[in-house]
């Protein structure tokens, strides 16, 4: 019970945020969190109950195995009971909130009020079971990735696109937020050929996309929390979706208090997070290329230097040094020279004393004798540090 | 393979440090055999207040290929009279062609190594028994006589050409 409460500690706390900015009347906060917390233990109490009841009857080797589906038939219970029927909720009941539809301001038409409890709760538990098994099932796909490119480019849309329902699954079903964004393939949709191959297509993508799913849904969190922090309307974007919001019913005691400063350094931030991901996603292209030219340049250079390497000693040494400096991008300029080889130095790496050499070079001399060459001071292979990012 | 590379790419390194400051070090001269860069040959100046003074002394340098890992072996072609040489073989006893060695060393500094030692024998460890025991005697009058003499003999320029 406590693991539980722990689990959900962070929702709860969201809840309570939720429930202290609603827009259209204030309670105290102590209500509040009296709410949250009552509401809470009902909810959790009731899936822990249910979870209980599964394990007398059909004993712990099942109720493990089938843990997640109990709880989910907990909190869909809870919820059908309460909001699917009309009626508050225990916390919302304490706190004299109802919801409403969010433009008419009337109570909630049963589709909706369906809607809203499938967000709430059958939502994530798909999200979850369909992001395992698109995980296990990876392994195998992985392979034959034949799939045409422009299948799986509108199957990622389209999970993008779904990725606000998502959300949804965040709140009622507590559970991590990797598990969450992979909910976004719920498969709602009447099943057709069609489907089945925008997602065997898409799962082959998985691993590419996973991690820009994983972003895009924390970004639109984050929007949907700049949005509620403006308009303080739709704290969870479960209820933005299903176009749920509450309206008080008690007394006010305080003044609505704005918010629209934390919105203004959310909007901020987001805006940093966006342009980084932009730069991210469009610069590396243009370095590609870039890169591409530079070795295209590169390799007429390390040519030469061959060439005359293969003639004379004389003249080797220095093309060959124009060459690899170029080709191996090394910051090697004329001074910083290896006191072995006598080159400029490959892969800088200092010993403990401060002298710089090659990497190479150092460790063969290291094989020989464990001391500086320059300083004699004694050093162990291991003290050797190759300053990948320093400018030698 | 790659070891014999890495001392050939060094060893042309050097040759073209010893060109390009030729004039800069008067005395040394270092030569390397036309067919073969692990093979050089050193001309030094005997060092001045010295016996070896206005003696040209001719080293052979044996690079082997596991260069600069392992020091080179160099020994004296000149005759010469000093306790850390030995007389016949030219054989040279210095630390740092031995023990002491460090990559960091290259032909040039070891043949300066070479002409501080001839300024300041080190009778303690001999190769050349004579010549020691001259100096542990305390017989500094004796050494240089004999080394002068030995220097004049085979180390002139006048003689050897």
């Amino acid at each position: 019970m406590t693991g539980n409460l722990e689990v959900f500690q962070p929702r709860l706390e969201r809840a309570y945020v939720q429930a202290f900015l609603l827009d259209d009347n204030h309670d105290n906060v102590r209500d509040h969190r009296r709410r949250r917390r009552s509401s809470r233990k009902s909810n959790v109490e009731d899936a822990t109950a249910c979870h209980d009841a599964f394990r007398r009857a059909f004993g712990t080797r099942l109720a493990v195995t089938y843990e997640n589906e109990t709880r989910l038939a907990g909190c869909v219970l809870y919820y059908l009971l309460t909001t699917g029927s009309g009626l508050q909720t225990l916390g919302e009941e304490y706190c004299d909130i109802a919801q409403v539809a969010g433009s008419s301001r009337l109570p909630l038409a049963p589709a909706r009020r369906t809607v809203l409890v499938f967000f709430q709760t059958v939502l994530p538990y798909i999200a979850e079971r369909l992001s395992a098994k698109a995980a296990s099932s990876n392994g195998y796909l992985s392979s034959d990735t034949s799939e045409d490119l422009g299948h799986s480019e509108r199957a990622s849309g389209a999970n993008s696109m779904r990725h606000t329902e998502g959300e949804v699954s965040q709140q009622s079903a507590g559970q991590v937020n990797d598990s969450v964004v992979d909910r976004n393939r719920d498969p709602t949709s009447p099943c057709s050929q069609r489907l089945q191959s925008l997602w065997t297509a898409a799962l082959q993508r998985w691993p590419r996309v996973l991690p820009g799913l994983r972003d895009a849904f924390l970004f639109a969190v984050r929007g949907n929390l700049m949005l509620f922090y403006f308009e303080g309307v739709y704290y969870q974007l479960s209820k933005r979706v299903a176009g749920v919001r509450y309206i008080h019913m008690g007394k006010l005691f305080y003044k609505k208090p704005k918010y629209h400063m934390l919105g203004m350094f959310l909007l901020i931030q987001l805006s940093i997070v966006g342009g980084d991901w932009l730069r991210r996603t469009a610069l590396p292209n243009l370095a590609d290329s870039m890169r591409a030219q530079a070795m295209d340049q590169n390799f007429t250079v390390g040519q030469k230097g061959i060439l005359v390497l293969d003639e004379e000693g004389n003249q080797l040494l220095d093309s060959s040094e124009l060459g690899k400096g170029a080709s191996e991008n090394m910051a090697s300029n004329g001074s910083s020279k290896c006191s072995l080889c006598l080159s400029p130095r490959q892969s800088p790496t200092a010993t403990p004393c401060g002298h710089v050499f090659c990497w190479n070079c150092i460790i063969d001399w290291c094989n020989e004798k464990t001391e500086c060459p320059l300083c004699r001071s004694p050093m162990l292979q291991s003290d050797l540090v190759c300053m990948y990012n320093a400018d030698v | 393979m790659p070891t014999s590379l890495a001392s050939r790419a060094r060893l042309f390194k050097e040759y073209k440090d010893v060109q390009r400051e030729k004039s800069a070090d008067t005395d040394i001269l270092l030569t390397c055999d036309e067919n073969n860069i692990y093979r050089w040959t050193a001309h030094i100046k005997g060092p001045a207040e010295t016996p070896y003074q206005e003696g040209i002394f001719q080293l052979s340098i044996n690079v082997p290929e596991q260069y600069p890992l392992v020091p080179p072996q160099v020994r004296f072609l000149t005759k010469v009279f000093h306790p850390n040489v030995h007389f016949k073989t030219g054989e040279i006893c210095l630390d740092i062609l031995k023990t002491a060695w460090s990559p960091a060393w290259t032909l040039q500094s070891v043949c300066r190594a070479i002409i501080a030692l001839m300024a300041h024998p080190e009778a303690d460890s001999p190769l050349n028994c004579d010549c020691g025991n001259l100096l542990r005697s305390g017989d500094l009058r004796g050494y240089q006589s004999m080394a002068r003499m030995y220097t004049r003999l085979a180390a002139s320029p006048n003689v050897s050409h």
